[in-house]
């Protein structure tokens, strides 16, 4: 749901064209592995929580922490299963609308105090009624009450019976209520949280923004102590500094890195360069403005979208005029996929495999718009509308901070210009980008992205009709049909009925051509094998930073 | 011009010799027309068409320089060299328009300034002043922003900002012209305002406007390649700033691809330096406080000789 931007390039690039340095580091014991001082694993990344309140974070770099430092309901394995964390069983009753959650005994915060019912109690109603957090609210919408009828039971009752509640919990932490609970209103979302106390494996020693964040290991952690002692993130200006760092072994693991330094980190000496798909599924998609004008939010909207793209043949023709296979190849080299629809393939079963991606195959594209009607009039290579007026040129937009987009966008105005669509390529910093998006709908092309859920709830929640005045559809996309089994399936228990109205959902969405997904990239990570050993690298999905590593990991002999 | 033909051709031959003299302006010229030249014939020179569309594989990308390649190739698997070539016609371009503009702008406000004195100076002055102390990237930034990512656009934009520096020249250059005796003389016989403007301060501060012509575009340069750095500008326009930006944001550095960082870098230097040498060597030879007018008392200055 955390609409971040294909990739995390700070805007660092008036620093000089040599690897950046590095923000200052503590002092750790660099020689973990050889002496019998404390070991210490240094994590490089190019960016840097924006804020230590769960409440109010946007940034993934936020959520890698929390994942750290706190403990929520469920924990999702790299497989994509649940398991319980807090609560040792949990009793649902026949109507599917109470959960009954058996809180384990003994669970501890860091500072001392036990996390009890009322703690676990405090933050989901701190999570549901206030108004100041961004996203929360979404996770919490079918909560009806949440008690604590005594220390180890939490009673949460909903207002429909859904089936995915381990989806809605696992990015509610759990917040140490004597904390919190002094805290009133406004304070709650202006709260830095600086101390960071929560229940996990790891404990936060010491944190500056935009430089570093040391987290100590709760060796007596109720399910999993770490085997390590230590780990740092350390904040790096740009990825080619991450590459430099990794390769020098001023870092063990880096999060993320160009993949285009992939060919040169293959052959480097001790280090390991995995891909595969990330534990947050990415999607890059390509939004066509089709907003109808009966659809316009009358608030906001400007809706100057060009007609052409209300058409879906226009759109039919757009998407056999891309060549995902070449933009994969330019722009991931390869590690990538191509896309259907905003569900990507790393949701598995939830992923409608059995749609049939349109080709690439620029004479059918050229067919269709011949059938439809936009002819080339004026004989300068830009085909017109039915009625001869208004040529077919899109604006295309990319928000500037992104290393992936202006080379899609040259390879998607080649292929496009090849059909008869002209397309204006510029790039605009995010903030502008947002306000020309939505739901002002003052676009024709955006070149985005999101980040989703393990559950695909929300992503497909962003096509809706109701979504286009609350800025979160992008597309202005609206089908009464679509809507209708959105809703069926938010509230269908029956775990196979369910898959198969997601299933269907997507097909409609592919069918109309709402959006045309070039690719679903991978995660592209690397790590020292002379430091530590144990990364989880097959596992299905590839997040090394996740708790799934850095409890296992321990200093290589 | 004011001057007669025989006088115009003894100055300009003068001129000439003077500058051939001078051997850094010599050297900005020749590196400027070898720039010239390299952008014209691009398509005879650059091995491949860096426009056409390739395709790729993960080996083939930041390709170390070899036969096929003489500086490798980019984050694209595209010839360095080629775009390289063709990069030197988008700043050649933006340089020279941008800095008409420029000059154009600068020139007749420093002149109407000079020129008519008073409350006029005072309000383009200060106007003047304003744009000055405004920094120039962040607004050009804005503007880029604000219209339709074209060339033409990247041009106007660079050209309306870089004015203040000629218009502050140009102005004090009027003043000291306005005060000379010709002057003076040419009204005391009834001569108007625009006839002194066009015949007898023009000519003089035309050699001063020449010279700045040349370091602002170099100045141009900088500001087109600064902007398709920050990737404000058509991703599909290839220029020298443009390449970097690729090289810079789709990880050259890791790769140790040196190629398409130094390459563009080196062509950006190169043309700014030509422009500046030459810009200061014609600044030497023409400047106009050296100049023999055939109505003016001042004499000459051995000094100038000796530089």
């Amino acid at each position: 749901m955390l609409k971040r931007i294909l990739c995390l390039t700070l805007f660092a690039l008036l620093s000089a064209a040599c690897a950046a340095a590095p923000a200052q580091a503590p002092q750790a014991d660099t020689n973990a592995a050889t002496d019998a001082g404390p070991a210490v694993v240094r994590i490089g990344w190019a960016g840097s929580p924006d804020t230590l309140n769960p409440g109010t974070a946007v940034l993934s770099e936020a959520y890698t922490l929390f994942e750290l430092v706190y403990d929520s309901m469920y924990q999702l394995q790299l497989d994509g299963s649940y398991t319980l964390e807090l609560a040792d069983s949990v009793d649902v009753s026949d109507d599917g609308l109470v959960y009954t959650y058996h809180i384990r005994d003994g669970v501890m915060f860091h500072d001392g105090e036990p996390l009890t019912a009322q703690d676990i109690a405090f933050s989901y109603n701190l999570y549901k009624n206030q108004e100041g957090f961004p996203f929360l609210p979404v996770y919490t919408e079918f909560f009806d009450t949440i008690e604590a009828p005594d220390d180890s039971t939490v009673v949460i009752t909903l207002t429909d019976a859904i089936p995915n509640i381990e989806s809605q919990l696992i990015f509610l932490y759990v917040l140490p209520e004597h904390i919190w609970g002094s805290l009133e209103g406004q304070a709650n979302v202006e709260f830095e949280n600086t101390e960071m106390i929560g229940s996990g494996p790891f404990k936060l020693l010491e944190y500056k923004q935009n430089e570093f964040a040391r987290l100590g290991a709760v060796k007596d952690h109720f399910l999993q102590g770490p085997k390590v002692d230590e780990v740092i993130f350390q904040t790096f200006e740009n990825q080619d500094a991450l590459v430099q760092a990794l390769r020098t072994g001023q870092v063990d693991m880096i999060t993320e890195m160009p993949n285009t330094a992939a060919p040169s980190l293959k052959n480097a000496e001790n280090i390991q360069l995995v891909s595969g798909p990330p534990a947050a599924p990415s999607v890059t998609d390509i939004i066509l403005d089709q907003v109808k004008p009966e659809n316009c939010p009358p608030d906001d909207g400007k809706c100057t979208g060009h007609p052409a793209l209300l058409d879906r043949n226009v759109r039919l023709a757009l998407a056999h005029a891309t060549d995902k296979q070449n933009i994969i190849d330019v722009v991931l080299l390869g590690l990538g996929s191509p896309g259907l629809t905003l569900i990507p393939d790393s949701l598995g079963v939830f992923y409608n495999s059995d749609l049939a991606d349109y080709a690439f195959d620029i004479d059918m594209a050229n067919q269709i718009l011949d059938d439809a009607g936009y002819a080339d009039t004026d004989g300068d290579g830009v085909r017109e509308m039915p009625d001869g007026t208004n040529p077919l040129i899109f604006r295309m937009n990319w928000p500037s901070d992104s290393t992936n987009a202006p080379r899609m966008a040259e390879l998607l105005a080649a292929t496009w210009a090849q059909i008869g669509v002209k397309a204006e390529l510029q790039a605009l910093d995010p903030d502008a980008l947002t306000s020309i998006c939505c739901p002002a709908f003052d676009f024709d092309v955006i070149l985005w992205g999101w980040g989703s859920d393990p559950d695909p709830n929300f992503l497909l929640s962003v096509m809706l009709t109701d979504e286009i005045p609350t800025g979160n559809s992008e597309t202005g996309y609206g089908n009464p049909d679509y809507d209708a089994l959105y809703k069926q399936q938010a509230v269908e228990l029956d775990k196979d009925k369910r898959i198969e109205m997601v299933h269907e959902m997507q097909k409609i969405v592919f069918d109309d051509v709402v959006y045309i997904i070039p690719f679903y990239a991978q995660s592209v990570q690397a790590f020292r094998t002379d430091r530590f050993t144990g990364w989880q690298t097959d596992k299905g999905k590839i997040a090394l930073e996740d708790p799934s590593s850095l409890l296992v990991i321990e200093p290589a002999k | 011009m004011a001057l007669d033909l025989a006088a115009g051709a003894t100055l300009s031959s003068a001129s000439w010799r003077r500058f051939t003299r001078n051997r850094m302006a010599l050297i900005g010229l020749i590196m400027l027309v070898t720039t010239v030249l390299v952008a014209i014939f691009a398509p005879l020179i650059a091995p491949y068409n860096p426009y056409e569309p390739v395709r790729v594989t993960i080996d083939d990308i930041y390709a170390r320089p070899s036969i096929s390649h003489l500086l490798g190739t980019d984050d694209a698997g595209k010839d360095v060299f080629s775009s390289f070539i063709y990069g030197s016609r988008v700043s050649l371009i933006v340089g020279f328009f941008a800095s008409f503009i420029s000059i154009a702008i600068g020139g007749l406000i420093g002149i109407v300034a000079g020129f008519y004195g008073g409350r006029v100076e005072n309000t383009l002055m200060r106007f003047t002043d304003i744009m000055l102390v405004i920094p120039d990237l962040p607004l050009a930034v804005v503007l880029v922003a604000l219209t339709k990512p074209s060339l033409f656009n990247i041009i106007f934009v660079i050209g309306i900002l870089g004015w203040t520096g000629t218009a502050r020249l140009v102005r004090a250059q009027t003043l000291a012209v306005k005060q000379r005796k010709f002057v003076l003389r040419a009204r005391a016989i009834g001569a108007g305002n625009w006839h002194i403007i066009r015949h007898h301060i023009f000519p003089l501060v035309l050699p001063l406007i020449v010279v700045n012509t040349v370091l602002v575009i170099s100045l141009a340069i900088l500001n087109e390649s600064a902007l398709s750095f920050l990737g404000l500008s058509d991703p599909t326009t290839l220029s020298w700033g443009q390449m970097l930006n690729f090289a810079f944001t789709r990880g050259a550095m890791s790769s140790g691809a040196w190629w398409a960082l130094v390459t563009p870098g080196f062509g950006i230097v190169w043309l700014v330096l030509a422009c500046t040498l030459l810009g200061q060597g014609m600044e030497r030879v023409l400047n106009p406080r050296l100049e023999l007018h055939h109505l003016s008392a001042v004499t000459p200055t051995p000094t100038a000789e000796t530089l």
